[in-house]
């Protein structure tokens, strides 16, 4: 591996990292992408060295912005119970589902959410009134955007759980965080701001692809020097991206997102073809 | 709660730093020449980097006992669970 490679992996890993924590979506959207296509890495390889550094954009992020009460804690480590059971899951069905299916399965999902987030461009899901209660699973925080404290409650829990199950499945199968599923989710069907959907699934997704990354790590896909040269990469990005978000509009946010979805279904369709 | 916040984000503060130093020196051993003591020091950073938010999730479990939390004592539990049976899959 020459000292040029890594440092182009160091490169993607930093656009990857600054995209992954302006969205919460981890950065394996644009990852491993990059690295298949772009740097012929194999696709094995591209998605343990994606996983690894889904985990270490978590930590970095979520240690970063503890104490500003955007994380909701308790939702947080409810729906990682599904995420992880999820992850666990598709690494199983990933030997005897054919590769095909999946792709095409997981291009009409981000298609499906795409389309949900376009719809709901403009509601707001926080209650300006601060002396709502929140209820159990349900937050407040200070909104920087408004300038204002905000509280909002969690709806359809269920739907919230079944969506992190599905999440944590495509996160071991594709070597993505699956914050693309439930960052919209909790977003549009849970009644979560964006910026706390997006901070709280940036907690998850640590969880969710360290079983994954396990799974990959024990059967010897793990490329030490590849994975290292992304992961201090990424850093860098998601350092730059955190910056970015707590300025960005929710509205440019969502746009972002959409966008993001829709070359990655795109992406899912053509390999579904292949 | 305030302060189970605190030591979760220390967890994960003190798993992101020592993993980084440790990529970093790996790296620039690797290219340095020593290449197998490189693979080790990688080795050990990608097992930090693992370990970090699994480490986060057992002291959030401790947290929820110390609050009384059952409930999310029994999610958090669950958690583990699936972490370890994971490890299992992996490397049995």
């Amino acid at each position: 591996m020459s000292p040029a490679f890594l440092a182009a992996v160091m490169g993607g890993g930093a656009v990857a990292g600054a995209l992954g924590a302006l969205l919460g979506i981890g950065g394996g959207v644009f990852l491993v992408p990059f690295l298949t296509l772009v740097l012929g890495v194999s696709i094995r390889h591209a998605i343990a060295a994606s996983l690894l550094t889904v985990i270490a954009t978590s930590s970095s992020v979520s240690a970063a912005r503890v104490g500003r009460s955007l994380i909701n804690l308790r939702l947080g480590m409810l729906l990682e119970v599904a995420t992880a059971a999820g992850g666990l899951v598709g690494g199983v069905t990933a030997y005897w589902l054919p590769a095909q299916t999946l792709y095409a399965l997981f291009g009409c999902v981000m298609l499906l959410v795409a389309g949900v987030t376009l719809s709901r461009l403009h509601v707001r899901n926080v209650i300006l009134d601060s002396s709502v209660e929140p209820g159990r699973y349900g937050g407040r925080f200070h909104d920087e955007e408004s300038g204002q404290d905000v509280v909002y409650r969690v709806r359809r829990l269920p739907v919230a759980l079944v969506g992190s199950f599905f999440a944590g499945n495509v996160s071991s199968l594709l070597g993505i965080g699956g914050g693309v599923l439930k960052v919209p989710l909790l977003n549009a069907w849970c009644g979560v701001p964006l910026r706390a959907a997006a901070a709280t699934s940036a907690f998850m997704i640590g969880v969710t692809a360290a079983s994954g990354a396990v799974i990959y790590y024990g059967s010897g896909d793990v490329v030490p020097p590849l994975a290292a040269a992304a992961i201090l990469g990424v850093h860098v990005g998601s350092s730059a991206g955190m910056r970015i978000g707590a300025r960005a509009s929710a509205r440019h946010m969502k746009l972002l997102m959409t966008a993001v979805m829709l070359s990655v279904a795109a992406l899912m369709f053509m390999r579904s073809s292949r | 709660m305030k302060r189970m916040e605190e030591r979760l984000g220390g967890v994960l503060s003190v798993g992101t730093i020592v993993s980084t130093a440790l990529f970093g020196s790996g790296l620039v051993l690797w290219l340095a020449g020593p290449r197998a003591l490189a693979l080790r020091v990688l080795h050990a950073g990608l097992v930090v980097l693992i370990a970090t938010p699994v480490g986060r999730v057992i002291v959030s479990t401790i947290g929820f006992a110390v609050h009384r939390d059952w409930q999310m004592v029994a999610m958090t539990s669950l958690v583990l669970v699936s972490l370890a049976l994971s490890l299992l899959v992996a490397f049995f």
